[in-house]
């Protein structure tokens, strides 16, 4: 039996505008096994990043936890109070974000940043604090810490930015790193460094992560299992090889065929089509039906829960069996 | 017009050089230059696509725009066809922009706010006086039709249409002048992946209508190899290869290339690659390393590599490698 880290229940986070409720995250459930990387992949606006910040509880005001549960280790998140909460940030679960220069304060050094991180949970000194702040610049490739300890973020590159912000995330060793899209600002080649750091950063500390990204490539990298998140639900979830050799969801095999592959030859790309539905004007039933060419009078009208079509792996598609035909005739990647 | 392999060429670009000033103190002097190209050349063809890719500050979009004339050029020459777009002047050079039209990367800020997408998309068509009255909205609405919107969404404004729509306007616009050579910009970098597969669709379906030839510009090697028939790498302002799509990504020759190309995600995780990684980070244009300008980050460098700047040179038919060492690759 694996080790659960974090179970998220029936999670429901609305926000309440002036122009009406929006419901980022309408009923999610997931877990984090210890030392994995679960992936969270979906499209903007698909609540992805919504569901990390409710895990650390750092919705702004209009935001608000209407329901659910979130486990961290034996406890639910939200019983907490805001003073356990915050032993909680930074120490167990920390965060990095895809714009560097928003997590990191412009007039504190980067050191500054990374010995406060250290001095607050870990209670020693600062000279102690320094020194450790220098051993994680050092551990995320930062060259010559010793110096780079005292500048400030503006002197730094993206990538060395974000590696600076990995050393913060990082330094009180936290047992659950949630990742937001990392790499997205980043160049490909800087991107690669990134996520090979990571990597090696997760085998050292055995921490679990979340990877929120809009990318597939990024998710068959990184991720063990992958949750496929559309308009504020979890679509499908199942382990990284299966997810992608074979999808079950509509959503899914369609994002699979909308990406031009390097891999493999296509002469047309087969989109989905139409947009993402409006959050305040959802569409009654399941939330794709709009988009879907397997889309029947039952989707229009009743909303699929997630089950489990095969072993540990769940879909919410009351149709899911047309895609199979389908996929024995039409493979990812073919011509259309 | 020379010709090749009957395709006529369309766009020679010979030499091209764009520095930016860099202005400090009080009396705001040129302190520095960012080289942001350094002397690029290439030639597109009627009815292809050329791709540009690379990765931020190389210069890809800058080419672009200098092409165009939105930045003065600080060196070398552009011929569209054969008329030299840097030295053409009023009238000649409002016909030369009737013929190369451009789309840009972000679909909120290229859109002026307060204009209706009628007015938006008829706006070329006045200034260059190609129709007028109904026949001007016949025209609109043909073009909304084209880049598959409703000709009802003529009234709206851009603040009413998601961000695939408000690219789809923005192609709209500049087919309106019925253009022969159309620069994208990162076109599709702004969208959402189900998105950016209809509005590559699009383009490739508007290429084979109306004969366009594209110059697509992207960081995304993925999106570059899917729509163009050519490949221009670039590196710190200048092209460090150049090959057919089939070539280039079969057979990548320049260290740059390699590297840029194992980088890349691929989405199925049963395939495992050597991955190249480069160390450190793009050196600034501003003060480009000396030599070869890839060699800080290049693991084959050499001593050569250093000191002498390598020439583009074709290594086989059609494939132009600038690398001391690409005939050793």
């Amino acid at each position: 039996m694996k080790d659960v880290l974090l179970q998220v229940k029936n999670l429901k986070t609305y926000f309440f505008t002036e122009d009406g409720v929006v419901k980022a995250v309408d009923g999610v459930n997931f877990e984090v096994y210890r030392g994995e990387t679960l992936g969270l992949v979906g499209e903007s606006g698909c609540g992805k990043s919504v569901t990390s910040l409710s895990i650390l509880r750092l919705l702004d005001e209009k935001g608000r936890i209407v329901d659910g549960e979130i486990i961290f280790e034996g406890k639910n998140l939200l019983d907490l109070s805001e003073e356990e909460m915050r032993n909680i940030r930074g120490n167990d679960i920390a965060m990095i974000f895809q714009e560097p220069m928003v997590a990191l304060n412009p007039v504190y050094t980067v050191g500054d940043q990374i010995m406060e991180a250290i001095i607050l949970h870990q209670k020693v000194g600062k000279n102690e604090a320094r020194k450790k702040a220098i051993e994680m610049l050092r551990k995320v490739g930062i060259p010559e810490p010793e110096k780079r300890i005292d500048e400030y973020p503006h002197e730094l590159s993206g990538g060395m930015r974000q590696r600076a912000m990995i050393a913060m995330a990082l330094s009180c060793h936290p047992k659950l790193l949630i990742a937001d899209e990392p790499t997205t600002a980043l160049d490909v080649t800087i991107q690669a460094q990134i996520l090979e750091l990571m990597k090696e950063l997760q085998k050292e500390f055995g921490m679990s992560i979340i990877m929120i990204t809009h990318d597939l490539g990024v998710i068959a990298e990184m991720a063990d299992r992958v949750a496929v998140m559309y308009a504020g639900k979890i679509v499908e979830y199942a382990d990284v090889k299966t997810l992608f050799k074979d999808p079950k969801h509509p959503y899914t095999w369609g994002l699979m065929n909308s990406i031009p592959r390097l891999d493999v030859e296509q002469e047309k790309l087969k989109p989905i089509p139409g947009i993402v539905p409006d959050a305040l004007n959802f569409p009654p039933g399941c939330k794709f039906h709009p988009r879907c060419e397997f889309a029947t009078d039952r989707c229009r009208s009743e909303e699929p829960e997630i089950i489990e079509v095969e072993k540990d792996h769940l879909i919410a598609c009351w149709n899911w069996e047309e895609l199979e035909k389908v996929k024995k005739i039409r493979r990812i990647g073919d011509a259309v | 017009m020379r010709e090749k392999d009957g395709k006529n060429r369309i766009l020679r670009v010979e030499n091209l050089v764009k520095y930016f000033p860099i202005r400090a103190g009080v009396f705001k002097r040129i302190v520095a230059w960012v080289k942001a190209v350094d002397g690029v050349s290439f030639d597109v063809y009627e009815g292809e696509t050329l791709g540009l890719v690379g990765e931020s500050g190389c210069g890809k979009t800058t080419v672009g725009m200098t092409i165009l004339r939105l930045y003065e050029p600080m060196g070398g020459k552009v011929y569209f066809r054969d008329i030299d777009m840097f030295s053409a002047k009023g009238e000649r050079l409002r016909k030369l922009r009737q013929k190369v039209q451009i789309i840009f990367q972000d679909p909120y800020s290229s859109l002026n706010p307060r204009m209706r997408v009628k007015n938006i998309i008829a706006e070329g068509i006045r200034t260059h006086k190609l129709a007028s009255g109904s026949e001007l909205t016949d025209r609109v609405a043909d073009l909304l039709k084209k880049v598959g919107l409703s000709p009802d969404h003529m009234n709206r404004f851009p603040h009413e249409f998601s961000g695939g729509q408000r690219q789809r306007i923005g192609i709209a616009r500049a087919l309106a002048v019925n253009p022969e050579l159309i620069i994208c910009d990162e076109a599709v970098s702004a969208l959402d992946v189900s998105i950016q597969a209809q509005i590559l669709n699009l383009l490739k379906d508007l290429q084979s209508e109306f004969k366009l030839t594209y110059i697509f510009i992207s960081h995304a090697l993925n999106v570059i190899k899917h729509i163009s028939d050519k490949v221009a790498v670039m590196y710190l302002g200048k092209i460090v290869e150049l090959a057919d799509k089939k070539k280039l990504f079969d057979n990548p020759l320049h260290p740059y290339t390699k590297a840029l190309m194992s980088a890349i995600p691929i989405p199925d995780p049963e395939v495992r690659r050597e991955k190249i990684i480069l160390k450190g980070d793009v050196p600034s244009p501003i003060n480009p390393p000396s030599g070869c300008r890839f060699h800080t980050r290049c693991p084959f460098a050499k001593d050569i590599c250093k000191e002498e700047e390598p020439d583009l040179i074709e290594i086989e038919e059609g494939h132009f490698v600038a690398c001391h060492f690409a005939e050793k690759f």
